[in-house]
């Protein structure tokens, strides 16, 4: 994985360049995982086991670790380099973002965005919206699979449409996440919502981790903090909670996922993001 | 002795999930999914609610999905083991 400015790897456009996508075989790779993303949890992995059975399992002692191993080290494989297992939703890779870094990737990084209906939703939770921004080679293939365009068809949205498309999804209280298919290529950000996230649940729910946690930390700011409570119904972790003896909320950090829900609804400046790499507690722990 | 939620779902009465979806709307820890069998969506009838997570299922007393099946087709049950 190659990071780019400030060593984060979505950061780096060289990632969402069509070049990239071709070298990392997206198309055929996107293809097979989205045609079968609502087979993600029944879907045999070498014709043995699938992540409804694996769910069962990561807590038996031994079995469990190993199997934890065996998805973990799946999801950031190479797709240039190493042999992907899409049954296993090998290389793609996901990561909790802010809604400033979602408008500046839409605004500078990416070639094409495109909307389409979110397969997780669809899934999980029967609903059919269109909450995920797809990029250049999700564009490509998305003809090929019709029940993910949404009513009005493929459209492509300009920075302006885009960012203000990101805007509606975080007032709604949707948490923004940037997908490889299969990693380096980046083709998608999501607004996701727990628990019907296909890969976020997996991680909240079975601690296997198809989603990294961000790269910030949310601390409340005590001195700006006025007590009103409007980020108490924000964190889709639960990490926030509301202190009555202090009248003001209190963040876990090592719960906490760093996507700024709770900061962008907070008027009085009082939720501060701060690297994760600078807490002893949080650090490198994504 | 110890017992857990199993949820059976009958798929002759559960003829049209894809376009139904209801029960996967009032699952709160959403451990029920839409799928489908043999690599083909083209069809209707490869369509299927399947119960993913259910040792996350909150059991017989909650209910909620048996409720709003509007084809009966789905049961909630102790098993013991």
């Amino acid at each position: 994985m190659k990071h780019g400015a400030n060593g984060k790897w979505y950061m780096n456009a060289r990632n969402y360049l069509r070049e990239t996508a071709e070298e990392a075989d997206s198309e055929e790779y996107l293809e097979d995982l989205w045609g079968n993303m609502e087979r993600a949890y029944s879907r045999k992995v070498h014709g043995i086991f699938d992540f409804k059975w694996v769910s069962k399992h990561v807590d038996t002692p031994f079995l469990g670790r190993f199997l934890k191993w065996y998805a973990n080290r799946g999801f950031i494989k190479d797709g240039r380099t190493q042999k992907l297992n899409i049954d296993a939703a090998q290389g793609h890779f996901g990561q909790i973002i802010t809604l400033s870094e979602a408008k500046k990737i839409v605004l500078e990084k990416a070639e094409e965005v495109i909307r389409a209906i979110c397969p997780c939703k669809y899934f999980n939770r029967g609903v059919r919206e269109a909450t995920c921004l797809g990029f250049t080679p999700l564009k490509e293939v998305l003809p090929k699979l019709p029940r993910f365009i949404p009513e009005n068809g493929l459209e492509v949205l300009d920075g302006e449409k885009a960012t203000e498309f990101l805007e509606k999804m975080s007032e709604k209280g949707y948490v923004h996440s940037i997908w490889a298919g299969p990693l380096p290529a980046i083709v998608a950000l999501c607004s996701c919502e727990i628990p019907s996230c296909g890969a976020i649940r997996l991680r909240t729910d079975f601690d296997i981790n198809a989603c990294w946690k961000g790269e910030y930390v949310a601390v409340v700011n005590p001195d700006n903090c006025i007590g009103c409570g409007k980020c108490t119904s924000r964190c889709q972790f639960g990490a926030l909670s509301y202190s009555p003896s202090m009248d003001r909320p209190i963040i876990d950090p090592t719960v906490c996922y760093g996507c700024g829900n709770c900061k962008d609804v907070c008027e009085n400046d009082a939720i501060e993001l701060i690297n994760r790499n600078i807490i002893p507690i949080t650090r490198g722990k994504y | 002795m110890k017992s857990k939620p199993k949820i059976n779902i009958d798929e002759n009465r559960c003829s049209q999930p894809d376009k139904c979806r209801k029960c996967l709307q009032v699952c709160q820890p959403c451990v029920l999914n839409l799928t489908f069998i043999d690599e083909d969506y083209h069809k209707p009838k490869n369509w299927k609610i399947i119960p993913a997570f259910p040792q996350l299922c909150l059991g017989p007393e909650c209910g909620k999905c048996e409720e709003v099946c509007p084809k009966g087709a789905i049961g909630i049950e102790y098993k013991s083991y």
